[in-house]
């Protein structure tokens, strides 16, 4: 009889247990509001967060069990795949909560792909969003960090092309830009830990809408501590990406020696390296990059089979690549913002003259004196080694 | 209490023992009234009287069942030599001499035994012996005439395989012990014979080899049989019921079997088999859990495919227990851990379905238990008409109907399936599934986790026959492992028997005798 009671009561507190607390964080696919992309601007009045976010619409083809965006009637009217948002609040955290108010459902974050926030809201400081992004665990970190020149609601609402979810769509596109190393890609991550760190500049990919009224990725946008200072175009961006060695691949144009067309340089593998020296407080900064490249096009009739011809079409890509660096340099000494990251590198190279030139870095900056060394090497030719010409 | 009532019954069962053990009559008449007095004058007992050696007078009697014995072997072998003149019976004297010489020098049969027990008689008679008794003697004779109808040797439907041997047990206990015979030829195999059930005497016969099996193993297994107390043993389940280790968990302690190579593989480990007569399902005991998983189709493919169909069994396990409850516990608690995409095609594909997650799942896991109950129990021509209705109109219907998520289906389709391939397991694994499935609909992933801990946590503790059911793994042992358990080895590897199994005779053959050119100095015929 004992042991009966003992088991009974040991059911009841497992059930209990169960049941008691069980179904706690239970939430179903269909009462949750999938957040795709977000954006942040300033409210009508500038103490206010004005938040727009992208919800995916996901709803069954008709006749179909198989899922697919969109109702699927008629290939030529198809409906938006996401809906729009819009919420205020004091707060950014508060305007997510406040979507309530106006949306049937619960704000569902972690597969959310961009966070945009606008030029007005991003040059009054962007700590007001983003520590709510980093302290709810709902927010990915990996999520892609972009800055508007103009409204980041206008770039949510703005449609895909391809009539998928326009977050997607964007995402996408920022991942492919690995073809051409023009844009810089930053998540919120990368964003923080530049934001974090004292004299680093934190960077954004700059987002537009072009005249056409289409997305665009434009460059990058330079911080100043958590305010926006300044856009940087494609070329710069490329010279900062060479730098601090986040170039993927990418085509190098040259111009043939003896005006004999022009030579398109494919990259294959690029290396930056910033080293740091310090004597008597002077700062001497070293710059290496090492490139890869191959042949990938040629117009004109230059004889790419001599080795000669190669290197000099090698010394040619070198000065490209150092203007390139030196247009963004001269752009972040304009702005006073090291985007490079030279003086993490003197940290890390010297740390105890570091904590006297930390504090006077906004007036070495400016100054710095940088030594660039770009070693290049072109090392495949392709399927041919001569210029298709009539012989 | 419980011991007095048991006291009681064994008293009585002696009892009934002695009023059965009275010895045979003198008189032939009278003991062929007991015995059709004692058999309640049943259609099928045939009792035949004739003279002896031409004899006028009937002086012997042949008793036997109908359809039990072969009638043409009692004619030849017991009624003619018997019946003819010239056998010389009148001149011996009556009684027991007379008897002596009828079974040593007239009946051409093999078996033969002498009884004066009026139940051991009955009982010979029962079993399909043809009792002999001559008038005068207080003996008789049990010859065996067996002839009953059996089945052929069959590949067994239940284990079919690809490659290897197609014979399969029938429900005759000497059949099997038979093909059991032709397997091992070792003169260690040791056949012994117990007989169980009060009412339905089934035979039962524990197989090993002498050498390899645990004395110990044996003692325990004649022990626990002996210790069954019931009046029926209908089939193996039945034994396997009231001898196994853990009788309230739901996980078998006992191996089963119909492949005679698969009941000699496991004497050669050191396993003992246990026949029932009157079904062709062997034991093997002890049992490990990893034998759920091992196929004798492992060791007839090469032993890089019979690896690798291993660890596709392990996986198919491991969805058959865990896809459901993994399912709910995504859609339901941790959308974050879905791609976005696949997240995207859940989430339309869920769009609109009027039942949670859990509701879901559970629903159409019973109603596919049902469909597949219903196809093994209906008589076979409906058979395709139920996986119709099942499959197209309940699958394909509740679907477009919007009452249930294709994504669903296809959990509870592929769940089915898996549970399939390792068919020795899958009581257990509906189970496991159902349990887990709960567990993860209240507390997600956690529940998962905690479900799988309770069962390792038992499975760990369970025993068969003395050996630790998770045994290699747990206590573990690395050359059982690398031998039968993460590969399925060469043959020429597999050189030692289980250490928990066979632990004082443990060589199988010398270590490493992989097959190659012969070494130098060493000849060919002393390889």
């Amino acid at each position: 009889m004992k042991l009966q009671n003992r088991l009974t009561f040991s059911i009841l507190i497992i059930a209990m247990t169960l049941i008691g607390s069980g179904c706690w964080s239970y939430r179903e696919l269909e009462t949750l509001g999938i957040v795709s992309g977000a954006g942040f601007d300033l409210g009508k009045d500038p103490e206010q967060v004005l938040l727009t976010v992208q919800v995916i619409k996901a709803s069954k083809g008709k006749g179909g069990g198989n899922g697919s965006l969109g109702d699927g009637q008629g290939q030529g009217s198809r409906p938006q795949p996401v809906a729009i948002v819009e919420s205020n609040g004091a707060t950014a955290f508060e305007a997510v909560r406040n979507a309530v108010s106006k949306f049937s459902r619960r704000l569902y974050w972690p597969h959310n792909q961009i966070l945009i926030v606008g030029k007005e809201a991003a040059e009054n400081g962007v700590k007001n969003y983003l520590n709510f992004g980093i302290r709810q665990t709902e927010l990915r970190p990996t999520a892609w960090i972009m800055i508007s020149p103009g409204k980041a609601g206008d770039l949510i609402r703005a449609p895909g092309e391809m009539g998928q979810i326009p977050a997607m769509e964007i995402k996408d596109m920022l991942q492919a830009q690995s073809a051409t190393s023009e844009i810089g890609s930053f998540t919120f991550y990368d964003f923080i830990e530049r934001l974090m760190s004292k004299t680093t500049a934190p960077l954004a990919t700059q987002i537009r809408l072009n005249k056409e009224g289409e997305v665009e990725l434009a460059g990058t946008a330079i911080f100043k501590g958590e305010k926006l200072v300044g856009f940087i175009g494609k070329k710069e961006t490329r010279g900062l990406l060479w730098v601090i060695g986040k170039i993927k691949s990418g085509v190098v144009i040259v111009k043939a020696p003896a005006n004999k067309g022009k030579v398109s340089l494919g990259i294959i593998h690029a290396a930056g390296k910033i080293q740091a020296e310090t004597k008597n407080d002077s700062v001497k900064i070293t710059v290496k990059v090492n490139v890869q490249s191959g042949l990938g096009e040629q117009t004109g009739d230059l004889d790419t089979s001599k080795p000669e011809v190669i290197k000099s079409l090698a010394r040619r890509e070198a000065t490209v690549i150092r203007n390139e660096i030196n247009a963004a340099f001269k752009k972040a000494q304009e702005l006073n913002a090291d985007i490079f990251g030279f003086g993490e590198a003197v940290h890390r190279a010297d740390f105890k003259a570091w904590k006297k030139l930390e504090p006077r870095w906004d007036e070495i900056f400016p100054k710095l004196k940088v030594k660039l060394i770009v070693k290049t090497n072109i090392s495949l030719n392709g399927l041919i080694n001569k210029p298709i010409s009539q012989k | 209490m419980k011991r007095e009532i048991a006291k009681v019954k064994m008293e009585f069962a002696k009892e009934e023992f002695i009023t059965k053990g009275k010895d045979l009559a003198l008189n032939l008449t009278a003991n062929l009234d007991s015995i059709q007095s004692e058999l309640n004058n049943s259609s099928d007992l045939i009792i035949r009287r004739f003279g002896l050696g031409g004899s006028r007078q009937d002086q012997g009697a042949v008793v036997f069942i109908d359809g039990l014995v072969d009638k043409k072997e009692v004619e030849w072998s017991i009624l003619r030599p018997l019946m003819l003149k010239e056998a010389p019976i009148s001149d011996k004297p009556e009684g027991e001499d007379r008897l002596e010489y009828i079974e040593l020098s007239l009946i051409t049969v093999g078996e033969i035994s002498r009884e004066h027990q009026f139940n051991r008689i009955i009982a010979a008679v029962l079993s399909g012996k043809t009792a002999l008794l001559i008038d005068g003697s207080g003996e008789a004779l049990a010859i065996a005439t067996p002839g009953w109808e059996k089945r052929s040797v069959n590949q067994p439907d239940s284990e079919v395989i690809v490659k290897g041997p197609r014979e399969g047990f029938i429900e005759t206990l000497r059949t099997n012990t038979a093909l059991l015979r032709r397997k091992l030829g070792d003169p260690g195999l040791t056949l012994e014979a117990l007989q169980v059930g009060t009412r339905t005497k089934t035979e039962v016969c524990i197989a090993y080899l002498k050498d390899i099996a645990d004395p110990k193993l044996i003692k325990e297994i004649k022990q626990r049989i002996n210790r069954i107390n019931t009046d029926g043993i209908l089939s193996a389940e039945t034994v396997e019921e009231l001898i196994e280790d853990a009788p309230l968990s739901f996980f078998a302690t006992m191996g089963y079997t119909e492949r005679p190579d698969v009941v000699s593989a496991k004497l050669l480990e050191g396993r003992a088999a246990i026949f029932v007569d009157g079904t062709p399902v062997v034991l093997t005991a002890p049992f490990l859990f990893i034998e759920n998983f091992q196929s004798p189709d492992d060791y007839t493919y090469k032993t890089y495919y019979g690896s690798m169909i291993r660890w596709f069994r392990y996986t198919a396990f491991g969805i058959s227990i865990l896809l459901p409850a993994i399912y709910v516990a995504l859609t339901a608690f941790h959308q974050e851990l879905l791609p976005t995409q696949l997240l995207i095609t859940m989430a339309a594909a869920t769009e609109g379905v009027p039942f949670p997650g859990v509701v879901e799942v559970l629903g159409l896991g019973v109603i596919f238990e049902i469909i597949r109950e219903a196809g093994i129990r209906i008589p076979r021509p409906i058979g395709q008409t139920v996986s119709i209705v099942g499959a197209l109109v309940i699958g394909e219907a509740t679907v477009t109907a919007g009452l249930v998520g294709a994504p669903v289906v296809i959990v509870v389709a592929l769940t089915a399936i898996s549970s399939f391939v390792t068919p020795s397991i899958v009581q257990e694994s509906k189970i496991i599934r159902l349990g887990i499935t709960i567990l993860a609909g209240f507390l997600g992933a956690f529940g998962i986790t905690i479900g799988l801990l309770a069962i390792l946590i038992h499975l760990a503790s369970l025993r068969s026959f003395g050996v630790p059911l998770l045994s290699p793994m747990a206590p573990m042992h690395l050359r059982s492992l690398t031998q039968d358990v993460l590969i399925r080895a060469p043959w020429w590897m597999m050189f030692t028997r289980p250490k928990a199994i066979a632990d004082q005779n443990r060589t199988r053959q010398k270590f490493y005798s992989r097959p190659g050119p012969p070494e130098e100095g060493e000849s060919e015929e002393n390889r």
